[in-house]
Parts: C-alpha cells; structure tokens; sequence
C-alpha cells in the first residue's frame, strides 16, 4: 500500500497537476458559492474539457471541483442566509444568526475548521477501509433502506420549530410534492394533470433553491432596502479559542460519521447528511433551545457532515464502481472515458491513480481550507454590495442553474413556483426545511417499500425481521415516542407558567 | 399609479436602449467589414481586382458548403439518461468523434426523467436546425407501446443508428448454483416464481424477462431494483439471483470473478465477446440487440439530415472510435435512415407481439 | 392576533388541497398484479395532511376562542428592520417580475430579459435615494452580457438566445 502512495503522490506531485487542482477548487468554491450552481453542475460542465487532459490531470480538477463546490456552500449560507447548495442548508440555521450577531468571522472560522477536518476524515476513511465499508453498504436491500428512511424522517420531528403539527405537515408537504410525476417503478404519471411537462416531476435543486434563495429575496422586498453601513467584522485567525475547539470534538466527530455513512449509502446523499447532522447535535446538545439562534455547534455540526459526504460518497465509487449520486455518477463517467472502469479491480490494476486521487482530495482540502482562510475578508467585503443590486443578481443565478440542471426552462418555472410558495411558507410560520427532508426521503421511502414488496411478493414481514430494518424501525418508533413526550411536557410546562402567572394576577 | 408608471417608463427606455446597442453592435460590424473591403479595394486599386475577388470568395463558400450551410454552432446531444451511465458514455464517444467530422462542437445535454420520455419529448419540441438531435435506444419504441407517451420514432427525421449493443446477457454472481442457462430454466419450471430477477419495470430487459418466460413457459419474480448501477449493487449484495444487464457494464466482475454471464441473447456469437454463449444455443429463442439511434425534429431539412447521416457514417467507419468504442464491448455499426426506420419499424412489430 | 388567523387560513387551505390530492389519486393507473400500487403513498399523504391541518385547525379556533390559554409566540420575527412597514406592493411588483422574467425568456431571449429584469428589480428594491438609474443601467446590461456569455459560450448551457438569436 505505502509503494502506491507514494506512487500515487510522485503523479500528482507535477507543477501542472497541482495546478489543475487549485483551479478546479477556485472553480468549485466559486460555484458553490453562488446559489443556484452547485458542485454537479461544475463537474458536469467540466467533465468534457477533461477528455483532452491525461488521466491524472483530468482526476486532479474533478476532485478539486467536487471539494471546492460542497465546501463553497458555506460562504452565502452565513453571509446571506442563502445556501449556496444542497449541501449547506442546515448552515444556514446557525450561520445567518451568527453573522447577524456579528460573529461572521467567528462562524466562517468554524465552518471552515471542521469542513477541513470533515473532508480529511472521510478521504482518509476511503483511504483505509473502503473496501470493507462498500461491503456493508450493499448488505443493504429495499427492506433496510426503507426502514433507515423512515427513521431519518421522523428527523422531521426536531426540525419542526415551534409547532410539531405545522413541521409535520411541512414533511407532508415535501413528500406530496416529490410525488408529482412518474411513480416509482412502473412510471404511471402522477398529480400531472394531464401536463406532460410535470411527466418527469421536479427537480430536487429548483424546489430547494426556489424555497430557501428565491423566498428570501421576495421577502427582501418587502421593505426597500437601504445602503447599509458595511459591517467591519473581527477577524482573528479562526476566530475561536483551542479551548472553544476542543468543545466541538465531539460535535464535529460524529458529526463526521454521520457525513460519512449517509454519503456511503446510495441516493441519500450530501443535501440530507447536513441537515441529520444538525438535527443530532440538536437533539444531543444540553442546550437545544439555542439552537436557530447563532450556536456555533449547528455550524459544526453542518459543515463537518456536508465535506464528510465527498469521502462516504466515493466508497462505493473506487471500491465497487457504484455511484451514489449525481456527482459520483458523473465522476464514474469520468473515470470511464479516461480509460478506467470502477470496480472491485480498480484498486489492483490501476493503484497508482486511485491514491492520486486520494492524494488530489488531500491538497484539494487544503486548498479549500487555505483559499477560504485568506478568502474571509474578501468574502465578508461582498456584504458591502448593496443587497438591491446583490439580490437580483443572485435570482438570475438562481434561474440560470435551475435551467442547467436539467436544460429545460420548465425547471426555471418551477423555480419560481417555489419561491412563491416558500415565501408563503416563511409568512405563515411553516417551517421550511422539513419540506427539503421530505422531498428528498418520501420517494426513497415509498420506492424502496413496493421494491421490498416485489422481492418478498407481497409479504410485509420481511420489512420487520431482517435485522438491520428491524433496529432502525425501532429506532424510527422510540424516535417519535420520545417526541411525543416531549412536546407534551412542554406544553403542560408552559400551562403550568400560564397558570402560576394568572394566579399571580 | 406613479409606482405603476414608473417602471413601465424605463421598461421602454431599456427597450429602446438594447434595441439601439444591437442596431450599433450590427451596424459596427457591417461598416468594419465594408471598411475593410473598401481598404483592400484601395490597396489592389482596381475594381476589377475587387470583382475577381469577390467570385473567388463567393465559389469558396459554395464549394466547401456543399449547398448546406451546417453546422453553425454547437450541436447538442440530448441524451434522455443520466451522465455516467452506458447511454451517456456512448453518446459521448460518438460526440468526442462527430466534433471533428462536423467542424462544431458536441455537447451532451442529460435530460433525465419519465423513462426517457421528457429527453426524446424535448427533442420533438426543439428548434428543426439540425443542431438539437436526441440520441436514445430502445426505451423510445417502448414507451409508446406501452403507452407512456404517443410518439415514436415515425415522428422524428431519423439521422441513422451508430451503435449497436449485442452483449445483453443475464449476470449471476460467481458462488450462484446456477452453471448455465438451462439450470435456471430448469429449477424455475420447478419452482415457479422462486427465482428472483431484477429489471426495470417498463424497460428494455423487462422485455427480455417476459420474452424468456413466454419461449420457456416458466414464471419468475421480477423485481424492480433500479437502473444499471442499482442492478450491479443489488446482485453484489445477494438481494437478487439474476441480473440482466449489459455484458459491456460488468466486464469488471467477470474479470475479478464477482459475477459469471449465463449467456448472451444474440442471434450468432459476437465476436467481441467469443467465449459467452449465446441463448439461441442454449435452447432459448430470444434474441435482442440495443441499439442507439440519432433522430432529429420532424421539420428538419432533409439535406441537413443527410449531411449530419453522412457525416455519422465517416465516424462509425473510424477505426480509432470503432477501437474505443469496442473496449465497452459495443459494436458501432452503422445504418442510414432508411435502413434504421425499417430497423426500427421491424423491432416495434416484435416488441409488440412480445409485451400483449 | 393576526397570526391565529393566519393559521385558520392555512389549514383550510391544506385542508382543501388534501381533498383534491384524495380525489386525483383515483386516476392514478394501477397494476392490478401488486399489492401496493402507484396510488398507495399519495392516499395515504393525502389523508396525512388532511388530519393534521384539521388538528390544526381545531387547536386554533380553540385558541381563538380561550385566548388566555394562547402561550406567548416569542419566536422573533428576525428581520425587524426598524418601523418600516411591509410593502405589499413591492412584494407584489417583485413577484410581477419574477414570473414576467421566466415567462417572457423563452420568447424575448435571456440576455435582453435579463437585462431588464436585473434594472427594474434594481429599481424596485432600492430606497429612493439610492436610485441610480446610470449604476443600475451599466450593471444590469453588464452583468446580463458577463452571464449569458459565460454560460452560453463557455459553458455550452441552453439559455434561450430569443430574438438575438
């Protein structure tokens, strides 16, 4: 193994390969940062340049691409409150407060930190134990990837804000919302009302675009907005202590694990990971009221997933020649045209370029790390931009990667559909995210529930006696029970204050 | 009224600005160029020498644009499948070839969704210059048969085929108990419904299943798993007994003795693949070929079509693509579009029959 | 107060909507051959939402009507800027824009709508005394150039061209 490393590193190691790198992070920071374009369309764009490039060189940009574009989220996610892409939803949360509290420099420090360590983590993961860990991965069947759906849609729960009904009914509402379209499995078209254009449903990026970034600029629109005094933040190095570091550790670490073991799993993927992460750390956090509110831990908790996904989602990749997402799916044609074909014998026949690129993901991250360290001031500067010029700029963004995802104008419509509607959402104190969890998770859930229905030709059992769906649907279950409870205590709590303070009167 | 009016007003103006900033930018370019003519009339001093010049540059034009002035820009592959997948890879071969036939750059355009059905749709939709043309299999006859959309190939100018797949095959993984074909036939006729088979249902080796079962008179459980990735997966894992799938998508399994291939459903052995048997010789009549087709919108000039056909056949005929392309052990085989209506026509008659 | 009848509003609303999604589902086609076919998650969504608007509607009315039991919504409206109140007519223009922008693209062509959505947005948003009309012009035409070039041309993405074309 350590002959391949060092193999791998001297193909790397050339002026002109590191070079590719740098670009392809610069190009996947700048993508990421603009909402609308994520680290897909990048590498899709891309891709065809790479086929005059040698093997290696072609490699060294899409792996630069794929960290710089998930990583490059985090940047409008905390300035704006606009995540940059799927992957940056959840920073949002923590983020947006923390700057408007004026600790930007402080989040950015965090977000930057552990999406550093996040990423590392999970090459090295990849590094060590794909094999392995790509094995269990396919241990798991229709019955087990119903059950784990399940259980991360009772997530919904703790994302629900203040009212547990109205975040439930938001999932309902994502999930209904995944379902127009073709049906799973036999295509029959579904809530299209006879529009053919409906036939394919819509697309995961206009409805999360349209619901965070198009919501808010209409909401950014109700008042006429002024110049505002450019801000100056303070900015010290990360901006947070060894001390404060230490605190997060643990956050950050299983926050890691989390990322790493959505990402393995097939068709989750990066937009949910983020969004489970937080809801764990919500949940296991002492002060889970803070949370919304500018805690640094949702900021860790998010961004240590979001990177810690690029490594899980390339385990099936390199080991198995599987993809788990659009942009693994991508890679692997890459990777194919540039000669090489996925699968259990890419690791012998071709070594050397499997640890080049793990060595490309290595620089990549420090790139990442080093361009968005020295970037921060830049970056914060952009805030001094007046929003009535940032703002349309951004919606035209928004529009044009709506239309890149698929080529089609439909999903420009589509786009606005759901900022109206995410707009309304904001105005009747929905809350939003659920809605994300939902259209993402609902048809996972339901397609995997008729495929395990097709394997066990019509027995439910099945879904409750293998093992792994058993634990998770348990977990599911004491999941929603636990809620349950919880919001009754609260509720009988804040009838028991309302009661003292009406006695008191 | 006045917040009304107020933008209304700079609409109009901004209107009238673009208007003049493209009148300018055409009369800029249209001046420039009869300043330029004007200089080298001045400079050849004649108007003789300008007239000379002018028909040499005009039997130029005629000559290397054989009366068809295409392509002009980029042509765009609309490929109703997902970037990585074998449609894709082959669309993309073919383009990397057909850029330097055509002069223009190719670019692939994923449009996913509906099985291929909003992609070929586009397509239909789109501009009738030549320059928009869906590249798609099989999945385009059998969507209408089984009635997903009312389109077809009949509604399309068809540029021709490019590719034929002949290595459709059912993939068992290595420790399976199945040596051959007519084992599975065999403990399948004895237990009905046992055997567990993965396709898409709907797709391409759905057809394949229900071919099978019809010729052998047996009954399998099939079960929707996905597409080709998922299939792989799911026969890795020991979710599913048989995997039909493309011989050229699994190579890598064979190779590192994961996976065995039960046959292929070929008429004759292929000679990319000489040591697969096919299942004409195993006692199954049923064989299908993949194939890839190039289509344009209905309204596209014939010449444009035939310039494109033509320019599709030099590329099949390339040795070195034919060299790539066998490596994902596909066959570029070429028919124009006459050949690959009839083709298409005879294949949809059989499909027909298979799935009633 | 207002906020209450907001969520009476909604409820119906989703209330009204579970009922049409219930009623589409029966013209969703079926295979006869599985147990759960394509209509089975959308029923059950439909019937979902329907129990939990009414649930929410019921605790609001019951709010509404014992307003001493109503527990204090202390969720910070975040973006209070100041007194300034909500323009709905801004809101309104903004939203005439957007669908005007993506309606009329197809048509007119990406470059020159965005151009002249980018300055009428500009303008909209905009407190008076920061209209600049020359800024706003030179940065819109600019950026709907930068844009549709670097897509179209580089990138080779489908924008409409429209009548430049």
């Amino acid at each position: 193994m350590f002959d391949l490393f060092l193999e791998g590193l001297t193909s790397v190691m050339t002026f002109k390969t590191i070079l590719f790198i740098l670009l392809g992070v610069i190009m996947g920071l700048v993508f990421g940062s603009i909402p609308g374009l994520t680290a897909t369309m990048a590498i899709a764009i891309t891709l065809p340049m790479t086929f005059g490039m040698s093997q290696m060189d072609g490699m060294a940009i899409l792996m630069g691409l794929y960290i710089g574009g998930v990583s490059g989220g985090l940047i409008p996610a905390i300035l704006l409150k606009l995540p940059g892409t799927p992957s940056s939803i959840a920073t949002t949360f923590d983020g947006y407060p923390m700057a408007k509290n004026g600790e930007a420099g402080k989040a950015f420090g965090y977000a930057i930190v552990f999406s550093f360590l996040g990423g590392l983590l999970s090459i090295f993961i990849l590094m060590l134990v794909a094999p392995p860990l790509a094995t269990i991965a396919l241990k798991f069947g229709p019955y087990e990837y119903f059950a784990i759906t399940i259980f991360a849609l009772t997530m919904i729960s703790s994302l629900a804000g203040s009212s547990l009904v109205k975040g439930v009914l938001a999932g309902l509402m994502g999930i209904g919302l995944a379902m127009v379209g073709s049906a799973p499995i036999d295509a029959f078209p579904r809530f299209t009302f006879g529009y053919s254009g409906l036939d394919a449903g819509f697309n995961l990026l206009p409805v999360l675009i349209g619901l965070f970034a198009v919501a808010e600029i209409i909401k950014a629109s109700e008042r006429k907005i002024k110049k505002e005094k450019s801000i100056e933040y303070k900015m010290k190095g990360f901006g947070f202590s060894l001390v404060d570091f230490f605190k997060q550790g643990w956050n950050g670490l299983r926050s890691s694990i989390i990322g790493v073991a959505i990402g393995i799993l097939p068709g989750i993927g990066g937009g949910t990971a983020n969004i489970i992460a937080y809801v764990t750390a919500k949940n296991q956090s002492k002060t889970p009221e803070k949370f919304g509110k500018g805690i640094p831990d949702g900021v860790v908790a998010s961004e240590s997933a979001n990177n810690a996904a690029i490594g899980g989602a390339l385990v099936p990749l390199i080991a198995l020649g599987i993809p788990g997402d659009t942009v693994t799916a991508l890679l692997l044609g890459g990777l194919v045209i540039h000669g090489l074909t996925p699968g259990p014998l890419l690791f012998q026949d071709n070594g050397d370029v499997v640890y080049g690129i793990f060595i490309a993901l290595i620089i990549a991250n420090v790139a990442m790390i080093a361009f968005l360290y020295f970037g921060m001031r830049f970056f914060t500067r952009i805030l001094s931009i007046p929003k009535y010029i940032l703002l349309p700029i951004i919606l035209v963004l928004c529009v044009v990667g709506a239309i890149g995802v698929n080529n089609r104008m439909f999903d420009a419509g589509a786009l606005l559909l759901f900022g109206i509607l995410g707009y309304l959402m904001l105005k009747y104190k929905f809350p939003v995210a659920p809605v994300i969890l939902g259209f993402i998770l609902g048809p996972l859930v339901e397609t995997n529930l008729r495929r395990g229905l097709m394997y066990s030709q019509g027995d439910f059992l099945p879904f409750l006696t293998e093992p792994i769906a058993a634990v998770f649907l348990g977990l599911a279950a004491l999941s929603i029970i636990f809620k349950i409870r919880d919001n009754h205590k609260k509720k009988r709590k804040k009838l028991e204050s309302l009661d003292n303070t009406n006695n008191g009167i | 009224m006045k917040l009304v009016l107020k933008p209304l007003v700079v609409l109009l103006a901004i209107m009238f600005l673009t208007a003049i900033i493209v009148g300018c930018s055409n009369e800029e370019s249209s001046s420039e160029s009869t300043g330029n003519t004007e200089e080298t009339a001045e400079a050849e001093q004649t108007d003789e020498a300008e007239e000379s010049a002018e028909t040499v540059a005009d039997e130029m034009n005629d000559s290397s644009e054989d009366a068809v002035d295409y392509p002009t820009e980029p042509i765009t592959f609309v490929v109703p499948a997902g970037a990585g997948g074998d449609t894709d890879l082959n669309a993309r071969t073919l383009g990397k070839y057909l850029e330097e036939e055509l002069g223009q750059p190719v670019v692939i355009s994923n449009v996913t969704g509906a099985g291929g059905t909003v992609g070929a749709r586009e397509v239909l939709d789109a501009e009738a210059d030549g320059h928009t043309a869906l590249f798609f299999h099989n999945s385009m006859l059998l969507n209408k048969i089984l009635g997903l959309v009312d389109f077809s190939y009949e509604d399309m100018k068809l540029a021709g085929i490019a590719v034929l797949d002949q290595g459709n095959t059912f993939m068992v993984s290595a420790d399976s108990e199945f040596e051959d074909l007519q084992d599975m036939i065999e403990f399948a006729s004895a237990n009905p419904g046992e055997v567990s088979i993965a396709t898409e249902v709907g797709g391409f080796t759905h057809l394949q299943l229900l071919a099978l079962e019809k010729d052998q008179d047996i009954e399998l459980n099939i079960v929707d798993v996905g597409g080709a990735a998922d299939k792989i997966a799911a026969l890795l894992g020991g979710h599913i007994d048989i995997v039909p799938t493309s011989l050229g998508l699994v190579t890598e399994y064979v190779e590192s003795g994961d996976m065995r291939s039960l046959g292929i459903m070929a008429e004759d052995s292929v000679d990319l693949m000489p040591d697969v048997p096919t299942f004409k010789e195993q006692g199954v009549d049923s064989s299908f070929e993949k194939f890839f087709f190039l289509g344009f919108p209905e309204e596209t000039p014939d010449e444009i079509v035939e310039a494109f056909s033509t320019a599709l056949e030099k590329v099949v005929n390339n040795e070195e693509y034919v060299a790539e392309a066998n490596k994902f052990l596909v066959s570029p085989t070429y028919m124009n579009p006459q050949e690959a209506f009839d083709y298409m026509q005879e294949t949809e008659a059989y499909y027909t029959e298979l799935s009633e | 107060m207002v906020k209450k009848y907001k969520d009476i509003y909604a409820s119906v609303f989703l209330l009204v909507v579970s009922v049409i999604m219930f009623i589409a589902t029966f013209s969703i086609q079926k295979l006869t051959v599985s147990k759960i076919g394509a209509d089975f998650a959308p029923k059950l969504v439909a019937i979902g939402i329907f129990i939990l608007s009414l649930i929410l509607l019921i605790n609001t009315i019951k709010q509404v009507k014992n307003p001493q039991a109503v527990v204090v919504d202390n969720e910070d409206d975040d973006d209070e800027k100041g007194n300034q109140p909500i323009s709905k007519l801004s809101v309104l223009g903004t939203l005439g824009l957007l669908i005007g922008y993506v309606a009329l693209m197809p048509l007119i062509g990406f470059p020159i709508m965005t151009a002249i959505y980018l300055f009428l947005q500009m303008y909209l948003l905009a407190e008076k005394a920061h209209r600049n009309i020359t800024l706003f012009l030179i940065i819109s035409v600019v950026s709907s150039g930068v844009i549709y070039y670097c897509f179209k041309s580089i990138f080779h993405l489908r924008l409409p061209s429209g009548i430049l074309g």
